[in-house]
C-alpha cells in the first residue's frame, strides 16, 4: 500500500486506456417497432446499431426514426424506449442502464421503441436532443457543485465552449472533450492526496480538532442504482427483470472523506461502506450493541444465528471476511460493465477518475438480495 | 457559536432534520385557518428498511380553486366561511415534498398538482394557478427557477425549483444568525421565500404579506439586510395570530391584497380550507 504512489505514476497509460474504452465503449442495441406504432405490412425489420456506453438513448433517436419512417403513423411523435415493459429514463447514460437492467448481459440488448403514448407519469418530459443536453449541462454543474463548493466555472463556460463539449458527448470524441473540460478545473482526485496530507499534517499536529471553515472535505460525485433482486439468486441469468422503477434506489449522493479520515488509501469498499451502510457495513451498530453485552436484557431472540464473528470488533485483517458474510445480501457491483463484487479493494478515487462519465459523475450499479 | 466565520449557505442532514422539525411545528401552530393540510415527515426507504435519518417533508392535499362563474368574482371580499358546490373540474389538489440535496446541501422543493380525478397537472396548467406576483418572481429571478426532475425518493418526475442558488440567498438571509438559530429557521426562511416563486400557500407568507412587500422583502434579502429583525416580529405576528385569527386574517387581506392589487379569498371545500388569491389585473 506504502507503493501506491509509484502505482500510480506506473499505471498513467494504463489508466488513460481504461477512460479510452468508457469512451469508446457501446452496447450493440436491438431495436424493435412497438407492435402499436406499426401501420404497414409486413412489419419493418428490428434495427441494429450501436448505443455509446456515456450516450442516451433519444440521441439515437434520428437514426432509428429515419429506419421506421415508412411504416410511422401519421401525426406528431413522443419517441421512448422500453425494456421488458420497463420505460426506459433516458437521462441515464446507455451504459448505466445495461449494466443496471441486464443482470447477464444480453447482446444484442433488445430494446422496443414507442413513437407514440408517452408514459409521461413515469418518466420526464423529452424534447429530443435539447433536453438531454440540458440534462446533461445540469449533471455537470451539480458534479461541479460538488467537487468544488460552486458552479461558477460551468455557468461561466462560452457558449461556444458549452457548444463544443455537447458534441464531443454527443460524438463520443474524448480528446475535444478533455481539451474542454480542463478549462473547468475540476481536476482529478489525487490517488495518494491521503498519504501526502496525512503526514503534512502530523508535523502541524494531528490531534487538532478538524474545523470545518478550514479543512475542504474531498467529494466525489457519485450516482449510485441499487436493484433488488431475489434474496436466494444464485446465477444472475435468473434474476427477475425490474417491471418497476420502484425496486430501483437511485441515491444521487456523493461521497465524502475529511483528510483526517484519508489514513489508508481509499477502496471501493471503503466507500460502498460510507454510501450504503445498510448493505455493506462491516460491523452493523445494530446488530453489535445486543451481542456485546451478551448476558443482558431477554430481546435476544434474534441473536442465535450470529457467528461469533459479530462479537468482536473486527480488525482491520477481518475486514475480508465481514463482506463475504454480506455478500449473501449483495450480489453484484458494476461499474461500466466492469462486475466487482469480488474485488472490492480496487482504488475508488481511480475509479472517480477514470470510469467516470463525461458529466463528470462515477455511476455505481448494486445489486441486492431482498424479499421481492 | 461553532468556529465557522464565514457559513456557505448550506446545512448538513442532521440540521435538516432539526430545522425539519421546527417547521413542523411551527407550521402547526400558526394554521391561520386551523385547517390547512399540515407538513409531516416521511421517513425514506431503502429495500423496505424505513432509514432513522434521512426522509422528506410532505404537505398533501392543498386545494386550489380556479376562477369560476359560480364565485363571488367582482372584486368582493369573500366571506370566510363561503362553501363552494364541489365542481370537479376546477378544483386542482398540490402536494408539496421538501427533500434534502446532498448536491447542493440545501432544501429542495418538488410538487406536482393533479385535477380532481387524477390527471397530472402539465407546467401550462400550474402557471395558471399562480399568482402574477409568483409569476414575476420566476421570470425576473435568477435562482428560482421550474423544472421537471427526478423525485429522490419517489423515482417519478415531479416540478423542483432548481437548488443551484439556495445556498447563495440563504447566506445572505440568515448570515446573522447563530449556528443553532439558524438550524432551527433556515427552512422556515427558506420556505418564504421559495413559497413566492410557488401556488404554496405559505401561512409565513402571509406576514411576510403585513410586514413587507415581497419584492422590498427580496431586495432587503439580497442586500443582506438583518433578516433576524424580520424573523423576530414574524414570531411576535405568529404569537398574536393564534388568539386573533380572524383579525389577522382580515388586517391580512387589506395589507397583502393592497400591495398586491389581489383579492384573497378563503374558501372551503370538501372539508378543506384553501386559499384563494384572485388577482385583479392580470
Amino acid at each position: 500500500m506504502a507503493a501506491s504512489a509509484r502505482d500510480v505514476g506506473d499505471a498513467t497509460a494504463w489508466s488513460a486506456e481504461a477512460a479510452r474504452r468508457v469512451w469508446g465503449g457501446a452496447i450493440p442495441l436491438h431495436v424493435h417497432l412497438h407492435d402499436a406504432d406499426v401501420t404497414a405490412l409486413p412489419p419493418p425489420p428490428p434495427f441494429l446499431t450501436l448505443g455509446p456506453r456515456i450516450g442516451y438513448l433519444p440521441l439515437l433517436v434520428p437514426i432509428i426514426k429515419a429506419h421506421f419512417s415508412s411504416t410511422l403513423p401519421p401525426g406528431v411523435d413522443t419517441v421512448w424506449f422500453e425494456y421488458k415493459g420497463l420505460p426506459l429514463k433516458w437521462y441515464i447514460p446507455i451504459g448505466v442502464l445495461f449494466d443496471l437492467l441486464c443482470a447477464e448481459p444480453e447482446r444484442p440488448w433488445n430494446l422496443i421503441v414507442h413513437f407514440r403514448g408517452y408514459p409521461a407519469e413515469i418518466l420526464s418530459p423529452c424534447e429530443g436532443e435539447d433536453s438531454v443536453k440540458w440534462s446533461y449541462n445540469n449533471s455537470l454543474k451539480e458534479a461541479a457543485f460538488i467537487i468544488t463548493g460552486n458552479s461558477k466555472n460551468v455557468m461561466n463556460m462560452s457558449q461556444a465552449d458549452q457548444a463544443a463539449m455537447w458534441e464531443s458527448v454527443r460524438k463520443g470524441d474524448m480528446d475535444s472533450y478533455t481539451n474542454i473540460s480542463t478549462r473547468l478545473k475540476l481536476g482529478l482526485f489525487e490517488e495518494d492526496w491521503s498519504v501526502a496530507t496525512s503526514s503534512a499534517e502530523r508535523q502541524q499536529g494531528s490531534d487538532e480538532p478538524e474545523s470545518p471553515g478550514s479543512v475542504r472535505p474531498c467529494r466525489v460525485p457519485v450516482r449510485l442504482y441499487v436493484r433488488r433482486v431475489q434474496e436466494d439468486l444464485e446465477y444472475l441469468e435468473d434474476a427477475i427483470a425490474v417491471s418497476d422503477w420502484e425496486s430501483v434506489s437511485y441515491i444521487n449522493r456523493p461521497f465524502e472523506i475529511r483528510k483526517e479520515e484519508g489514513k489508508s488509501y481509499i477502496t471501493l469498499a471503503r466507500a460502498l461502506e460510507t454510501l450504503l451502510p445498510e448493505f455493506f457495513s462491516s460491523k452493523p451498530a445494530a446488530d453489535t450493541q445486543p451481542v456485546e453485552t451478551a448476558d443482558s436484557p431477554p430481546d435476544d431472540s434474534d441473536t442465535t444465528p450470529r457467528t461469533p464473528r459479530d462479537r468482536d470488533p473486527a480488525p482491520a485483517s477481518q475486514r475480508g471476511a465481514d463482506l463475504t458474510k454480506n455478500a449473501t445480501e449483495v450480489k453484484l457491483v458494476r461499474v461500466q460493465g466492469i462486475d466487482l463484487q469480488n474485488n472490492m479493494d480496487v482504488p475508488f478515487l481511480w475509479m472517480a477518475n477514470y470510469l467516470k462519465n463525461p458529466e463528470c459523475y462515477l455511476h455505481v450499479c448494486v445489486y441486492v438480495g431482498a424479499g421481492i | 457559536m461553532a468556529g465557522s466565520s464565514v457559513w456557505d449557505g448550506t446545512l448538513s442532514l442532521d440540521e435538516f432534520s432539526v430545522s425539519a422539525k421546527a417547521l413542523v411545528s411551527k407550521w402547526g401552530q400558526i394554521d391561520v385557518d386551523d385547517s390547512l393540510p399540515d407538513w409531516a415527515w416521511r421517513p425514506c426507504c431503502r429495500m423496505g428498511v424505513p432509514s432513522e435519518t434521512e426522509g422528506f417533508l410532505a404537505l398533501e392535499g392543498v386545494y386550489q380553486i380556479e376562477e369560476n362563474n359560480g364565485l363571488d368574482d367582482d372584486g368582493g371580499i369573500v366571506e370566510h366561511d363561503t362553501w363552494v358546490q364541489s365542481s370537479c373540474d376546477n378544483v386542482h389538489v398540490y402536494d408539496f415534498h421538501i427533500a434534502y440535496s446532498f448536491s447542493y446541501k440545501v432544501p429542495v422543493l418538488y410538487f406536482q398538482g393533479h385535477e380532481a380525478g387524477g390527471q397530472l397537472l402539465t407546467i401550462d396548467d400550474i402557471k395558471k394557478d399562480l399568482s402574477s406576483q409568483s409569476l414575476k418572481t420566476l421570470s425576473e429571478s435568477k435562482w428560482t427557477f421550474i423544472t421537471r426532475e427526478e423525485h429522490p425518493h419517489l423515482s417519478l418526475p415531479w416540478f423542483t425549483l432548481h437548488p443551484c442558488g439556495t445556498s447563495d440567498w440563504m447566506k445572505l438571509l440568515l448570515d446573522k444568525l447563530g449556528d443553532k438559530d439558524r438550524s432551527l429557521q433556515y427552512l422556515s426562511a427558506w420556505l418564504s421565500v421559495v413559497g413566492q416563486a410557488n401556488t404554496l400557500s405559505n401561512p409565513f407568507q402571509f406576514f411576510l404579506g403585513l410586514l413587507k412587500d415581497s419584492s422590498e422583502f427580496e431586495a432587503l434579502g439580497l442586500l443582506n439586510f438583518p433578516l433576524t429583525v424580520w424573523l423576530a416580529a414574524v414570531s411576535v405576528k405568529l404569537t398574536d395570530c393564534q388568539q386573533e385569527n380572524l383579525s389577522v386574517e382580515r388586517d391580512f387581506k387589506r395589507e397583502y391584497c393592497s400591495s398586491r392589487n389581489c383579492n384573497i379569498h378563503f374558501l372551503r371545500l370538501t372539508g378543506r380550507p384553501t386559499v384563494r388569491i384572485k388577482t385583479l389585473n392580470p
